[in-house]
């Protein structure tokens, strides 16, 4: 299916595969930003995959919006029809001890399920990175277990500690800043999201597999000390 | 090496620069200063690159020291700034032009009496370290600028090397020990008035959900900058728009100007500092060449929404580029001369 090509505003143009579903739609947006990021032009100065859509930024002083319009849809007709296995798979290791899981009791009574029960239907999912946003190297996570699905806190929480590993709708995230969040919090990761003195700065990128692996506190404590 | 020293802080004072765009694939935001235009006016006027980092004071300025002899030029609102120095009699300082300062003198900016953010550059530029491209201070994530944070009282910033144009600028302006500066000043974008400030908007995807009523005379609904307002973006009041259905939306691209409009009907006009994504409704998005107005507008100021088409708004920034560029051109064939 061919995706749709509209301006986001003056600077910026926003690709969309509206009409397909979460899945296919994640798929498309993973394959064809990998190869616009491939083949992209003088002019262009970011490209954005998110959940059914990629923005992608340029510079209008090179680029007219008729000129960035023919691009993308000369490149994206050449987009190879399979998927490349160049993202990695990252493990991820995760405390779920009540004094970093705020709701993982909340989340297990709302689901008729026990505590370990949640903690092994969490950590033995494999996930997908669809987007990372919110903050920088907040990951969206999808592949979450049905059985685990949870809405927002009514009242989202002032400030979430970073690391924090939560359930937000069908997903999974992993709070990667001291930010105010409604998410359900069910763990943390000792493990640092976003550093911009590293390269890369983000542990995760879109399109990545991800693992949680359970670790206890002293487990948590070591790893935090390493840091 | 120079350095200034922060002897009193203003409201919200940041180190930033032209920010870091391409990064929006890892959630980190574009940043940098709100006003770009003031920021790069400021550099240029004293020979730095536009990307050097500058001092960006909100509503109210800092108490500067300058350690060695230093070239600034002052930008954006007016707050006001005055030159202390031992023994002398405090003398304002002009705006948008370059000015020397002593050694050992300070400079004292005050609370702005038109605009919201004010523009320090220094020759050679503030020298934080450069992180993922940029100087620019990231006050959400605390990371960039000053140690991810606001300058406050006791700060020491590091100057960084002066470029090849600054001592030809430095030495003419040295001519007369009498207040120096240059005889001319350069500003290519006004300030908003204290009246109903008009910003150019061009479509967003979800405008043609907008009830008609609203749609048809968007430009006639007149809205309140709020007191929750910062560099993220402007919550705005006094009228609610209403969408004719509530469309499916799954976050997608945001940057500075996109217009959002949560639940409550009270639109969000993101600014410099926004999340590259947003989850809300895109009703339109305030254009380039008006970013800058929008940066000097203050809590509690009017202003209200005038459709253009996307030709015509590149037009508009392209202009804007070739009036600063214009500006400067004519700036430099009037060598700065020291007055009295």
């Amino acid at each position: 299916m061919d995706p749709s090509i509209e301006p986001l505003g003056d600077s910026a143009a926003l690709v969309a595969w509206d009409a397909l579903d979460s899945d296919a739609a994640s798929s498309a947006v993973q394959t064809a930003a990998i190869h616009l990021d491939r083949c992209a032009i003088d002019g262009i100065h970011g490209i954005a995959p998110a959940f059914k859509s990629i923005s992608v930024w340029y510079d209008c002083r090179i680029l007219t919006w008729k000129e960035i319009a023919q691009w993308l849809s000369d490149a994206l007709r050449s987009v190879p029809s399979f998927e490349e296995t160049t993202r990695q798979q990252v493990d991820i290791p995760v405390c779920y001890d009540a004094e970093f899981a705020f709701d993982l009791t909340t989340v297990a009574a709302a689901h008729d399920l026990n505590v370990q029960d949640v903690i092994q239907l969490h950590s033995s999912a494999i996930y997908r990175v669809q987007m990372i946003g919110f903050s920088p190297g907040f990951p969206y996570l999808a592949g979450l277990p049905r059985e685990l699905h949870s809405p927002r806190r009514d009242t989202p929480r002032t400030r979430v500690p970073a690391g924090s590993v939560a359930i937000g709708g069908e997903q999974s995230g992993i709070y990667s800043h001291d930010t105010p969040g409604g998410w359900q919090i069910i763990g943390r990761t000792p493990v640092r999201l976003f550093d911009p003195q590293r390269n890369p700065p983000c542990l995760l990128q879109s399109g990545d597999v991800v693992r949680f692996i359970r670790i206890d506190r002293q487990q948590f404590a070591d790893y935090a000390e390493l840091k | 090496m120079n350095r200034l020293h922060i002897i009193r802080a203003g409201l919200c004072s940041t180190v930033q620069d032209l920010g870091r765009m391409g990064n929006q694939h890892l959630g980190v935001p574009v940043g940098g200063a709100m006003d770009r235009m003031s920021h790069e006016l400021a550099n240029l006027l004293i020979g730095n690159a536009a990307s050097a980092a500058t001092i960006e004071m909100t509503l109210t300025g800092d108490e500067i020291e300058f350690i060695e002899d230093s070239l600034i030029a002052v930008t954006g609102a007016d707050m006001a700034p005055v030159l202390c120095q031992a023994d002398t009699e405090p003398r304002s300082i002009p705006q948008h032009c370059p000015v020397k300062i002593p050694s050992g003198a300070r400079v004292r900016f005050q609370a702005a009496q038109r605009g919201c953010r004010s523009y320090l550059a220094i020759a050679g530029g503030v020298d934080v370290p450069l992180l993922m491209g940029s100087r620019a201070t990231d006050l959400r994530s605390a990371f960039g600028g000053h140690h991810g944070r606001m300058l406050r009282a006791g700060d020491q910033l590091a100057v960084g090397a002066l470029s090849e144009f600054t001592p030809g600028i430095f030495d003419q302006l040295s001519i007369s020990g009498q207040a120096p500066r240059s005889r001319w000043f350069v500003r290519p974008v006004d300030l908003p008035s204290l009246g109903c400030t008009s910003l150019r908007i061009v479509q967003g995807t979800h405008t043609s959900l907008l009830k008609l009523s609203q749609r048809e005379r968007l430009s006639e609904i007149v809205f309140r900058v709020s007191a929750q307002s910062d560099r993220m973006g402007y919550r705005l009041s006094d009228h609610r728009l209403i969408l004719q259905r509530h469309p499916e939306i799954f976050s997608a691209g945001a940057g500075p100007g996109t217009i959002q409009l949560p639940p409550d009907g009270n639109p969000i006009l993101l600014m410099a500092d926004c999340a590259p994504t947003g989850g809300y409704p895109r009703i339109g998005h305030v254009i380039s060449a008006d970013l800058p107005i929008a940066a000097q507008l203050r809590p509690g100021q009017l202003i209200r929404f005038e459709m253009v088409p996307l030709e015509r708004a590149q037009e508009l920034f392209l202009q804007q580029r070739q009036n600063l560029a214009k500006a400067l051109a004519m700036a430099k064939l009037m060598p700065p001369q020291a007055i009295t």
